[in-house]
């Protein structure tokens, strides 16, 4: 009756998350810096990695909309469970929710409208894959304690 | 960095290469088909991600860079399943571990719920799990626990956390019994100064984050006892109580470090969640006495969080109603009993019902410890003639 079990189960889910978004990320980065026939990329597979990130950002943004406290938050679906953990993280570094809020909306509208996205933008996900890669790092740590 | 990676990838290639004619031999063999198929899953999943690292070293630019050390990370955990858990254990899987095997196995097509195809064992370390493939989980037991019924309720709880794993809205909705308990205290109001309710609100708070800590990783454990007391009933209590006194822990004491919830929430949550048909029966109050008197003087320290509010019979009650719930939904069968009595332990004879062999086994242990040694190897030989072989 180890933490192994548990701890599998959570690094599996964790590593899954990190993965896609990394993916996402570089895929959008990739495709910013003009070398999408390096990665063998296409339009259609950046088209999915910018639906995918909207789309994780928009849970954040409708969970930082909350007042009072967020761990009283009661999270519908395992995606947006995900994503109270994210947003947890992201109020402990103490920048003001409104602020964080400001930079989702920007990122998603410049995703949408398929606008080259702004130095901020690309601070905010840098930010949520950090989060995402330290959470799978320790997890990989306690893993090679068991 | 750019050098780095290069050195990098030469060197994963060498791995993968590697890895992929250790799974080839798994192949080869055909014993776990099911888990090879996955294996090789894992290692394209992989070679993928040497690719995407070998073109950020063709074309370094410092925001993918950032990208490749994520990469890394995602490899190593794909390398640690392979090379740390699954290949040693499917090499060095000995003919007691497949004879072991198969009582996983007949538990597994007992239950009936749970996705696993195919299994594997590795003697030497206490009662875990590793379900890195869901469908294909390991299993470590102590040595020579192949000859032994002592200590094999411990399964179930690891069986539970493939049950759990398999069902993320049952994380997802114990998740929500503990916020909304919170939440209702929290709005309950008290004639105490707003200094003092302030602390309140913020004690609340930490419990949320103390029970939701690393996704929840304290009530997938309570989920996995509450699972196990309702399939085997008063023998998983006892099992536990043993594990419980062995190991002297402070059952009233919680920690931040500790991934488990206390001992003593632990144990009221089991004797909590045994089915109806046994709850009232004299082992199982037997089994109270000798916790209690365990127990007892065993203080509640003066934490900044009362134990009280952080593990109250309130919230256990409420998630034992909501996992007995998802238990039914699901179709887990629930130990009937009845308690085998002494005659009926001693001549025990449906061996394949083993959550009732498991629960004569601790009768007859009670009631006769000095002749269960020879009936527990005549029930252990004759549950391994009765098992099926494939």
């Amino acid at each position: 009756m180890s933490l192994l079990a548990a701890l599998s189960g959570k690094s599996t889910s964790d590593e899954e998350i990190l993965s896609q978004l990394n993916e996402a990320v570089m895929q959008l980065q990739a495709d910013a810096l003009g070398k999408l026939d390096a990665f063998a990329l296409g339009k259609k597979e950046i088209e999915q990695s910018r639906q995918n990130v909207i789309q994780l950002l928009e849970i954040l943004q409708e969970l930082l909309s909350q007042t009072g406290d967020l761990q009283f938050v009661i999270p519908d679906t395992p995606q947006e469970s995900a994503a109270k953990d994210i947003v947890l993280k992201l109020e402990y570094r103490g920048r003001p929710r409104a602020d964080w809020l400001e930079d989702i909306h920007s990122a998603i509208s410049n995703l949408r409208d398929s606008k080259p996205l702004s130095d901020s933008d690309w601070v905010l996900l840098e930010d949520i894959v950090d989060i995402l890669d330290t959470e799978l790092a320790e997890d990989l740590r306690e893993l090679s304690r068991q | 960095m750019r050098a780095y990676l290069r050195a990098k990838c030469a060197q994963l290639e060498i791995e993968l290469n590697r890895l992929q004619d250790y799974i080839g031999q798994q192949e080869r063999d055909a014993t776990h088909p099911v888990l090879v198929s996955d294996l090789k899953d894992h290692l394209c999943q992989m070679q993928r991600l040497c690719r995407r690292l070998s073109a950020i070293a063709e074309n370094p630019d410092a925001a993918l860079l950032k990208r490749a050390h994520m990469y890394l990370r995602d490899y190593a955990y794909l390398q640690t399943s392979l090379r740390v858990w699954y290949l040693p254990a499917c090499f060095y899987e000995t003919d007691t571990d497949r004879q072991f095997g198969r009582i996983i196995r007949h538990l597994n097509s007992r239950l009936g719920v749970t996705p696993m195809e195919d299994l594997i064992v590795s003697h030497g370390r206490f009662f875990t799990t590793f379900p890195g493939i869901l469908r294909a989980p390991i299993f470590y037991v102590p040595f020579a626990q192949h000859q032994s019924l002592g200590d094999l309720p411990a399964l179930y709880h690891e069986v539970g956390h493939i049950v759990y794993q398999h069902n993320p809205l049952f994380a997802t909705e114990l998740q929500a019994v503990v916020i909304t308990h919170y939440s209702e205290l929290a709005r309950r109001t008290s004639p105490i100064p707003s200094v003092q309710q302030e602390e309140r609100l913020k004690a609340l708070s930490w419990c949320v984050q103390y029970w939701n800590w690393r996704k929840a990783i304290r009530i997938q454990e309570l989920f996995c006892d509450i699972f196990a007391a309702n399939v085997v009933g008063p023998a998983f209590i006892f099992s536990w109580i043993d594990l419980v006194m062995r190991q002297a822990g402070e059952p009233y004491q919680y920690s931040e470090c500790d991934e488990h919830p206390p001992d003593g929430f632990r144990a009221t949550t089991c004797f909590q969640a045994l089915p109806a048909a046994c709850r009232d029966a004299p082992l199982v109050e037997w089994m109270q006495q000798v916790f209690t008197q365990y127990v007892s003087g065993k203080l509640q320290r003066r934490d900044p969080v009362p134990y009280a509010m952080l593990c109250s019979t309130e919230l256990m009650e409420k998630l034992v109603n909501k996992v007995s719930e998802h238990l039914e939904r699901i179709g887990v069968p629930v130990y009937a009993g009845p308690i085998p009595d002494q005659s009926q332990a001693q001549d025990f004879a449906d061996v394949l019902d083993l959550e009732g062999l498991l629960n004569a086994a601790v009768v007859k242990l009670l009631a006769d410890p000095n002749g269960y040694n020879s009936w527990e190897s005549e029930m252990v030989r004759r549950l391994y003639a009765a098992l099926p072989t494939a």
